[in-house]
């Protein structure tokens, strides 16, 4: 595997890093606002289909051709080698059909996007936090524009080195878009600030996002009997947050189509401005 | 005659199964189990070189030592002797009693056994110099033995026995050597070592084996990486009672009584963590099953440490020290009351007395069912010693212990009981998003888990740990099996045949089933005094019922049905589905039903082997009420079901049984419907082969016409029809008739002939109607609907008709709402009664949505544009027509693709994008013999022609739409053609030409009614300076270049699945169901019929003229607008 460790890779980015402003004037740190553009959900993403805009859905792989998905560019997934984990390109296919069905979501929103996958999911469905931190980390370090996580762990002693992948990608402008626990119960990744977090809305409006001024979920989406891909080709309706947070990855992926340039806040920043709750419709 | 144990095949006159040894007359099935036992097998090693050695009434004399020793070591772990073969003794765990501990019992047993052995040699060795050797090896897996525990030792034989026997020989002297299943039986607590996958002589593949190294106490420790979930009010509890001890000053039992895996003993550890420091001074002890310590070990336990630190404070002398020193001689020792019960009780009673002076004290008794009577009866003494002393004795106890001691607990002085219940079905599923490393957030993903565990913890993480390692919960973890097996044994012999009989009717049942399933003669089973029984067991739970109604019961989870039914034999299993079905069919249920009851009475018949001439009788029953049942699904068009029960009636059915063609032609209608065209056609072969040999003629027509929708094959399927309506007609099948008109209307709206349409669609209501077959009707009324809104009929009374239509038919059938709705939505816009139009729209899509309708993913928004377009919205159109066009290339609806296309690109052309409205259509592929979409196309296309200025060919290609819309007989088709002409006309300098084209649009639109069309020709001629007379000056209702398609041709919506089962594989169905319908591809191109030609002809009149010089002008000004429109 070629990943190295989340801290490695930070220690090689210390030297770029501005850690102060105090050898330069405001001035010299133009930022590009977009202030004499009012941010509405049209100037957001009106008009875009996600095109350009690398997307990954880490889960149990993605299934070959499902006509709801349409093409897959890439099909990863974490493997086990000489005792360790490591990632590999493999044949598109989904071991329990929870990825297909992610993957359908974003497609349905996105269509333009160029959709990856990475199967952390062992051949039987159970997963494990090694396989995730595996997945994650190859993930990130593709630096995919949106990283769907429709899953997490609860075992704490992953929390701190995924962390850190989080704030890693954060800054590297790969958006973690990860679901919140159907449970009320601690797990992560959804529960960390660097990623954008969703849980689901009781309401049957596919479009309807909503900002939830009670974090740790910062923004809420449709979650309920949600149309999604079956197995072998079929349609299904399923329920629970994870299939919410693809509502969002693929909006995140039509954000990011028509403005490519956004860093994972600025992009958080237009979520939040373009939800239907805060833009008040 | 077959061997009842093993099925080997027997000669008519065998007393015993050459195979296994069983006796062949076995006992009547009833009265056999399947139950899972150990068995182990010890053999001496090297004996025959002993024998050489020893004189023989020295050998016999040891070896009788030797075998009375092991017999004892089995018999103290509970395990039977089975018998003595050669050298070798053969144990069996679990035959006569089922514990949830068998599988440990013997292995704790095996290494008992080599410890005596081990005794025994140093004695052999100073008295003999010889010394035995024994391997062991052990097994665990389903034995067929009686009901009645007083017969079993006589039925173990079979697969369990000989790998027990082999893994013994396979191992080394002084070793034991165990299978897998015995090693997952046990749970946690063992070392082995992998022995990896062994073969054994007479057993098929290999055996996963594993030498035992060591046994300790199973893990009881709660996981530390699982939360405490739950439980606020048990805890309030113990709180209330650790108050009430320390107020009061008084003794206490507070006995906590909830079944194995509930969470007990995790309950007081988490109170113990919450309450430190303040609870403390604990004393903990655990009764053990019978036959392992002191009757009074719980007791020693609790007392050890404390009589240890009373020790360390004792003078010499003194009273504590004299209590110390009797307990220890007795109860300390060995868990026994030595000397004297009352002079042990009394020593504790001052032991604790000494340190309770200090603070209050909490003793905590686990298991407590396992104590015998002696330890209760002093347990109940000491707390009358300990009165007035600040004690809580906390007891644990599965309800078993009401059983061995129905009075102990709440009604006694000092004394409490708290049943722990499961866990709610929200902690549930917290607890066991705990258990696993990483968890989908699906609900599906632990619902199931959930479902299953109905709240016992303990269940929980057995279930989530077999899902993650094996995918799901299908095989049940062999610890959780055992447990409950073990539960399940104690009951009574009524009890436990009344709760197997229940598990074969389902997870829910009544008293009603169970009475019909006893099915023995005399009075019917007192099933109301059983199931008190059960439901006090905790096995089953009533459900609420209306006051009157048969009281109804359900299994309290999953697991426990699961291993009721795993308990019978197959041959039971077989008896009893039959004898419920038989049941089912008196009482009228359900032939879904019956048949799945039929079905696994045969399936089990077969599975053992016994074939008898019943055996296909069976499975023609089964066949029949299966086909019957998938017949009906298919009827409510319930497609995934019907598929499930006509694919098993399948797999029943031979060739040759009666009824196969007609369960093949369904099954294959229903792939169809499903888009599996592969599948569908293999198997709709099939049945026209069949039902041509067996001369079903009515099925092997409906099989055809199926085959032919199949092959995207307009010509096969129209000459299937033909073909069909004349078998049909012959054996007055009213549900093939109707079919087969509805496939001819399809055939002439194909070729735009609407009112031949409306005629065919008129019988093929009727026929629909006297099949009672809803889709067909749905179908047939969406035919006829489009015709009308297509056809010559004029718009009003169009409407009307579709109002009447819909009022007659549509009142409850929501298929028909949307099918109808559609074309009637549209022909009230196209009058411009937009108020009409929006009530009959939102009628639609309340429809659609009630119906959860797969393709209004398409249709909805294709209402929507189409609707818009005629409201002159152009921009809400495209968005609309735009969508539509997404969901129907997802659905690969090529149809509805193309229509779709057409329309949004002539929105596009009217906002002068024909660039856009180019790529649209250019690759678009239409087969001949479509006229309305050829022309459509051709239209458009001349359009973007000659706006690309490529004049010739524009003009040809207009005019060729104008012949092939003269084709129908569809007003608004041709009219929207001479549009499309006279714009062509204008742009290439035929404004003569244009005029002419547009007086005939105009002629055209208003036979029709079309009023929107009217006022859009009227538009168009004012817009290319081609009025001849001034017309009437009625505002404009649209800008000039709005001007948008007054012309609408999708496909109308076809019936959907029902409403409220998921739909698995919609996305042909859209397809399959148009092709077998109405196909409007792929048709070969067909002679134009006698109107047709006329039609040209007068086409040909309109549209030939010579230019003039105004045209020039027009076409300036046509050229100016585009340029507008482009920029």
């Amino acid at each position: 595997m070629t990943t190295t460790t989340p801290s490695g890779r930070a220690a090689a980015r210390a030297a770029a890093l501005t850690w102060n402003l105090l050898d330069r004037r405001p001035a010299d740190i133009p930022v590009a606002t977009s202030e004499t553009v009012p941010v509405t959900p049209e100037w957001a993403y009106g008009g875009a289909d996600g095109a350009g805009v690398r997307v990954c859905v880490v889960d149990s792989g993605v299934e070959a051709g499902h006509p709801l998905v349409g093409e897959v560019v890439g099909s990863h997934a974490v493997v086990g080698r000489d005792g360790g984990l490591t990632v590999e390109e493999v044949a598109p296919a989904d071991t329990c059909g929870h990825g297909t069905a992610c993957a359908s979501i974003v497609r349905r929103v996105a269509p333009g996007c160029e959709l990856h996958s990475v199967r952390i999911l062992g051949e039987n469905g159970g997963g494990t936090g090694a396989a995730l931190l595996a997945g994650l980390s190859w993930a990130i370090e593709q630096r995919f524009d949106v990283i769907n996580l429709s899953l997490s762990t609860s075992r704490p002693q992953f929390s701190q080195v995924l962390r850190e992948m989080a704030d890693d990608a954060y800054f590297n402008r790969s958006v973690i878009v990860a679901s919140a626990h159907n449970s009320r119960i601690e797990s992560f990744p959804w529960r960390f600030s660097s990623v954008i977090s969703v849980g689901s809305h009781a309401e049957d409006d596919s479009d309807l996002v909503l900002y939830n001024p009670d974090p740790p979920v910062e923004f809420f989406a449709r979650g309920q009997a949600v149309q999604v891909a079956g197995p072998n080709g079929s349609t299904t309706r399923n329920t629970g947050n994870s299939f919410a947070a693809p509502h969002v990855t693929g909006l995140s992926a039509l954000i990011l189509g028509k403005h490519p340039r956004l860093t994972t806040f600025e992009l958080k920043t237009i979520l939040y401005l373009t939800a239907a709750n805060v833009r008040g419709v | 005659m077959s061997c009842p144990s093993c099925a080997t095949d027997l000669p008519p006159d065998a007393r015993f199964c050459a195979r296994c040894g069983t006796p062949a007359t076995a006992p009547t099935p009833a009265a056999e189990e399947r139950r899972v036992v150990t068995v182990l097998f010890c053999d001496l090693v090297g004996s025959t070189e002993l024998s050489g050695k020893l004189d023989v009434e020295v050998l016999r004399s040891i070896l009788l030592r030797y075998y009375e020793l092991m017999e004892r070591r089995i018999g103290a772990h509970g395990g039977v002797v089975e018998k003595f073969i050669g050298d070798a003794v053969m144990a069996v765990f679990g035959l006569t009693a089922t514990h949830e501990d068998d599988a440990r019992r013997a292995l704790e047993t095996a290494v008992d056994m080599l410890a005596a052995l081990g005794d025994l040699n140093t004695q052999l060795e100073r008295d003999h110099r010889v010394r035995l050797g024994a391997r062991i090896g052990v097994h665990t897996g389903e034995v067929v033995t009686t009901a009645d525990p007083a017969r079993r030792q006589a039925l173990v034989s079979g697969e369990v026995v000989n790998v027990a026997a082999r893994l013994e020989q396979a191992a080394g002297p002084g070793e034991i050597l165990l299978s897998a299943q015995t090693w997952r039986a046990c749970g946690s607590g063992l070392t082995v070592a992998e022995a990896g996958p062994v073969r054994l002589k007479g057993v098929a593949g290999p055996i996963e084996a594993g030498r035992l190294l060591g046994l300790s106490e199973p893990e009881r420790a709660p996981r530390s990486d699982v939360p405490f979930v739950g439980r606020e009010r048990y805890l309030s509890e113990l709180d209330l009672a650790w108050r009430r001890v320390t107020e009061e000053g008084d003794v206490h039992v507070l006995t906590l009584l909830g079944e194995a895996g509930i969470g007990k003993t995790r309950l007081v550890d988490e109170w113990l963590r919450r309450s430190a420091p303040a609870v403390e001074a604990v004393g903990a002890g655990r009764c053990r099953a019978a036959g392992t310590g002191g009757s009074l070990h719980a007791l020693a336990e609790c007392v050890a440490p404390l009589a240890e630190e009373a020790g360390r404070h004792a003078l010499d002398g003194s009273a504590t020290a004299a209590a110390l020193a009797l307990l220890r001689t007795g109860l300390l020792l060995d868990g026994t009351p030595a000397p004297s019960e009352d002079d042990t009780c009394a020593a504790v009673a001052h032991v604790l007395t000494v340190r309770t002076g200090e603070h209050p004290m909490l003793l905590v008794v686990d298991d407590l069912h396992w104590a015998d009577q002696p330890f209760l009866a002093l347990l109940d003494r000491l707390v009358e010693d300990l009165r007035r002393l600040p004690i809580l004795v906390l007891c644990l106890a599965r309800p078993e212990l009401m059983d061995s001691c129905p009075t102990w607990g709440t009604g006694r002085a000092n004394s409490t009981t708290v049943t722990v219940t499961g866990l709610s079905g929200a902690d549930s599923a917290v607890l066991a998003a705990h258990l696993v490393d990483l968890a989908l957030h699906t609900s599906a993903a632990t619902e199931q888990i959930v479902a299953q565990a109905d709240g016992n913890p303990l269940y929980l993480e057995q279930l989530a740990a077999t899902v993650e390692e094996a995918g799901g919960a299908e095989g049940l973890p062999p610890n959780l099996h055992a447990l409950l097996a073990a539960r399940i044994d104690r009951l009574d012999e009524t009890d436990r045949t009344v709760l197997r009989h229940a598990s074969v009717v389902g997870r829910e049942f009544d008293a009603e089933d169970l009475d019909a399933l006893a099915g023995e003669p005399g009075p019917p089973a007192a099933s109301g005094t059983v199931l008190r029984t059960l439901t006090r067991r905790g096995l089953v739970k009533p459900m609420r019922r209306p006051f009157g109604a048969s009281a109804a019961y359900c299994f309290v989870n999953g697991v426990t049905q699961r291993v009721a039914y795993e308990g019978l034999t197959k041959v039971r299993r077989g008896e009893l589905h039959e004898r419920y079905a038989e049941h089912l069919l008196r009482a009228g249920r359900p032939d879904a039903l019956i048949g799945t009851h039929l079905e696994q009475a045969y399936r089990y018949r077969s599975a053992v082997g016994r074939r008898t001439e019943r055996d296909p009788l069976l499975r023609r029953r089964a066949l029949r009420h299966l086909a019957r049942a998938g017949a009906g699904a298919l009827g409510r068009v319930d497609l995934p079901w019907a598929l499930t029960l006509l694919q098993r009636a399948a797999d029943l059915a031979d060739p040759g049984d009666q009824g196969r063609p007609e369960v093949l032609q369904r099954l294959g209608e229903v792939l169809l419907a499903l888009g599996r065209s592969t599948e569908a056609r293999e198997v709709l072969v099939r049945a026209v082969a069949e039902a041509d040999e067996h001369g079903a003629t009515g099925t092997a027509a409906h099989a055809r016409l199926h085959l032919a929708a199949c092959r995207h094959d307009d010509a096969a399927l129209e000459q299937a029809a033909v073909d069909g309506l004349a078998v049909f007609r012959v054996c007055g099948d009213e549900l093939g008739l109707a079919r087969s008109r509805l496939v001819l209307a399809g055939s002439c709206q194909r070729r735009g002939r609407h009112g031949e349409a409306v005629a065919a669609l008129g019988h093929a209501l009727t026929h629909s109607l006297a099949a009672a077959a809803d889709r067909e009707l749905a179908n047939t009324l969406g035919a006829m609907g489009l015709s009308l809104w297509h056809g010559p009929e004029p718009a009003p009374s169009a409407a009307a008709r579709c109002e009447a239509l819909l009022a007659t038919y549509g009142a409850d059938r929501l298929a028909v709402q949307v099918t109808l709705g559609f074309p009637l939505t549209v022909l009230h816009a196209l009058q411009g009664r937009s108020e009409r139009a929006a009530e009959s729209l939102a009628a639609v899509r309340r429809a659609m949505a009630a119906l959860a309708y797969g393709e209004g993913a398409v249709f909805g928004p294709l209402l929507d544009g189409t609707l818009a377009a005629l409201a002159g919205r152009p921009e809400q159109a495209q968005a609309a027509l735009r969508e539509a066009l997404e969901a129907a290339r997802a659905l690969r609806a090529g149809g509805l693709v193309r229509t779709t296309a057409l329309e949004l690109a002539r929105v596009q052309l009217a906002a002068g994008q024909w660039r856009q409205a180019a790529d649209l259509v250019e690759d678009l592929a239409v087969a001949d013999g479509h006229p309305v979409v050829q022309a459509n196309r051709y239209g458009v296309q001349a359009r973007i022609r000659a706006l690309g200025g490529e004049h010739a060919q524009a003009l040809a290609l207009a005019r060729r739409a104008v012949l092939l819309a003269h084709r129908t007989d569809s007003p608004a088709d041709q009219a929207t053609a001479c549009l499309d002409l006279a714009y062509t006309g204008a742009l290439v300098g035929r404004p003569l030409q244009a005029r002419a084209a547009l007086r005939a649009a105009r002629r055209r639109f208003e036979a029709k009614g079309h009023l929107v069309g009217v006022a859009r020709t009227r538009l168009l001629t004012e817009e290319l300076g081609l009025a001849e007379e001034p017309g009437p000056t009625g505002g404009r209702t649209a800008p000039p270049r709005a001007e948008a398609s007054p012309v609408v041709t999708p496909t109308p919506p076809v019936v959907s699945p029902a409403p409220s089962q998921p739909r698995p594989e919609p996305k042909g169905r859209a397809g399959a169901e148009r092709e077998k319908g109405r196909s409007d591809e792929g048709a070969t191109e067909r002679r134009p019929s006698a109107p047709d030609q006329a039609a040209r002809r007068r086409a040909g009149d309109e549209t030939e003229r010579r230019p003039s010089a105004p045209d020039q002008a027009a076409r300036r000004r046509a050229g100016d607008n585009t340029a507008r429109g482009e920029r």
